[in-house]
């Protein structure tokens, strides 16, 4: 049995999810997720997921293995309530969008996000990775080909970017999702790559070549902002890789120019 | 989590349940599905059933079907609950058989991803000569003179330079002669080194030692020694031979116009440490010739001046050591030589010149 942990959601588009912990009770972290602690709260960094501390050296290779494929830490964080009276501990969510909780026990005992989704959890949650067996997923699925697993019956936390959207699929009911979108889904639901069409509609359309057909049944979980998407804007607009200084300039194709034109005309004398 | 009834586990999906489906208890018999009381729901014969392979990760069995109220779905992920079921379905064979196509397309793909890389490898080794090739041609001129100076002043604050010895300015008119119409600024040079030997750089720094012009009896014999120098800087085969030694990262990076100056310090380095292959040699030596025949030089005291280091077996002469010597080089430049063109001498006292002691 996981921890049962009360928890507070505070704050509206950049969130931060609070954690009361009774005595001896203990959360998971991602390294680096933290935003603060109470005094009598121990802070203990296992090598590879945070669960029940069985098995031997190898399977604990193996965890660490899994978490360095899915792009994440190699250690957890554990943060345990060794004092007498209630403690709490707060974790961050790293970018806009909002804290999703998710209770495992009513999820079936697995929920799948993905793989830099994952904020915190009870302590008996165990982390790991579910790969799609399908070679298009594999190939063109991009952030939907690992997902993180999240086995249990307690509670656990994952961040969504921008708005979320929570859709119950039911049985045979098909959805077409942009793969970045999706942030969490049922084992339950179907996952299959579809080819868009046409190479124009990649090209000039802005999405992906690929989407994501999901068929139900089961929940799924959508963000509006992929951080991805967030991350390439942001890094388009910089000043450095010849972004526009001006706000609501209609010259955005002088990005490419620079870039170009940096290229061709190096010599700096 | 061990179910506590009796029966198998899976979820339940069906109108009126929690949409992320109901942790249910189930049992598969010859009737059909029939379900644990927390379900509520009348059992099902194997008639309507539709079973498939599903889920994300394809490791669960779907079992679906159109109730009174609804499309329904159990979803069975545990395996042992999983075998209950098997036995009845008869829907699910050619969700089996589909198995082993997909594993063979994924080791042909797997092939492939390992393949290409291996491929385009040993396509890029053995056409390393062209790429270089293709390298060099765009690395433009002043690029390589700004390269040439940079390794030039490094050299020069090690090297003895003798400017003003009895030969070195009939070395420089010899130079200016070679080198007419160049596209390159050579500058000539005597240092004090006793070996006899002499170099260039890419961008025309050449340097004679005064070994050399103590060796040499005449004007035409240090005359061929230059125009083979010359030839080394131009046709560029000092930086043909940095860029193979560099790699071809550095030389797109000259392709792109970039030579800071520390960048170049820590190339001319590279420089002195350079070899010429064999075939740059005899290049330069047939080019040589050429040139030295332009300049109404007789070509003769070439052949005769390393033929006379090459006998002299005591030392191997430091030039000749950079220099593989073999007869074939000496007969293919003989080969070059005109039957019947007279020249005349060249105008120096060059017993006189050397400084003979």
């Amino acid at each position: 049995m996981a921890d049962v942990i009360d928890y507070e959601i505070f704050g509206n588009e950049m969130q931060y999810v609070e954690i009361e912990l009774d005595p001896g009770e203990a959360a998971i972290g991602e390294a680096g997720s933290m935003m603060y602690m109470q005094d009598g709260l121990t802070l203990d960094t296992v090598f590879g997921d945070g669960s029940a501390q069985q098995g031997g050296l190898m399977s604990k290779l193996l965890g660490a293995g899994k978490r360095l494929l899915t792009g994440e830490s190699l250690f957890t964080t554990i943060y345990t309530n060794q004092s007498s009276g209630k403690r709490r501990v707060a974790f961050a969510a790293p970018y806009p969008g909002k804290i999703v909780p998710l209770d495992l026990a009513a999820l079936g005992g697995t929920f799948l996000c993905q793989k830099d989704a994952f904020l915190c959890a009870a302590r008996g949650v165990a982390l790991g990775i579910a790969f799609q067996r399908k070679l298009g997923a594999g190939f063109f699925g991009g952030e939907g080909f690992i997902m993180q697993k999240l086995d249990g019956d307690g509670l656990a936390f994952m961040h969504a970017g921008g708005t979320l959207l929570k859709r119950d699929l039911a049985p045979g009911e098909l959805l077409r999702v942009d793969t970045g979108c999706l942030v969490g889904l049922q084992p339950s639901v179907d996952y299959d790559i579809e080819y868009v069409g046409k190479i124009k509609t990649a090209m000039f359309g802005g999405e992906g070549l690929f989407f994501a057909t999901l068929r139900g049944p089961g929940t799924i979980y959508l963000q509006s902002l992929p951080f991805s998407r967030l991350a390439s804007r942001v890094f388009a607009a910089a000043p450095q890789r010849g972004g526009s200084r001006e706000e609501g300039s209609m010259l955005g194709g002088f990005a490419a120019g620079g870039l170009l034109g940096g290229l061709l005309g190096g010599d700096d004398e | 989590m061990a179910g506590d009834e009796a029966g198998a586990r899976a979820l339940l999906y069906a109108p009126g349940l929690p949409p992320t489906g109901l942790p249910t208890s189930f049992s598969a018999g010859a009737d059909g599905l029939s379900f644990g009381p927390e379900a509520s729901l009348a059992p099902v014969t194997w008639a309507i059933v539709r079973a498939r392979r599903g889920g994300f990760d394809r490791s669960t069995l779907t079992l679906e079907w159109t109730g009174t109220t609804g499309d329904c779905a159990l979803v069975i992920a545990d395996a042992a609950a999983r075998a209950t079921v098997e036995p009845w379905l008869r829907g699910l064979a050619s969700a089996a058989s589909a198995t082993p196509r997909t594993k063979r397309v994924s080791s042909l793909v797997l092939g492939l991803t390992i393949g290409l890389p291996v491929l385009l490898l040993v396509l890029l080794l053995s056409q390393a000569n062209r790429i270089i090739d293709w390298a060099v041609d765009r690395i433009p001129i002043d690029t390589e003179i700004r390269l040439g100076h940079e390794a030039a002043a490094e050299q020069r604050s090690r090297l003895a330079l003798w400017d003003d010895h009895p030969a070195a300015a009939a070395v420089r008119e010899l130079g200016k002669r070679l080198t007419h119409g160049s596209r390159y600024p050579f500058e000539f040079h005597v240092v004090r080194d006793p070996s006899v030997n002499a170099f260039a750089m890419p961008g025309g720094f050449v340097v004679v030692n005064s070994g050399l012009i103590e060796r040499a009896d005449s004007a035409e014999e240090v005359a061929g020694v230059l125009a083979h120098e010359v030839q080394h800087v131009e046709r560029r085969h000092g930086l043909r031979g940095l860029v193979h030694a560099a790699g071809l990262g550095v030389g797109l990076r000259l392709v792109l116009g970039e030579v800071g100056g520390s960048f170049a310090a820590s190339w001319a380095e590279n420089l002195e440490g350079l070899r010429f292959s064999r075939s740059q040699e005899s290049d330069a030596d047939r080019t040589g010739v050429a040139a030295l025949i332009r300049a109404d030089i007789d070509p003769r005291g070439m052949g005769r001046f390393f033929r006379k280091l090459a006998r002299e077996g005591s030392a191997v002469p430091a030039l000749l050591s950079s220099h593989p010597a073999s007869e074939e080089r000496f007969a293919t430049v003989d080969t070059l030589m005109p039957k019947d063109r007279k020249f005349e001498p060249l105008n120096y006292d060059w017993p006189n010149l050397r400084g003979s002691h």
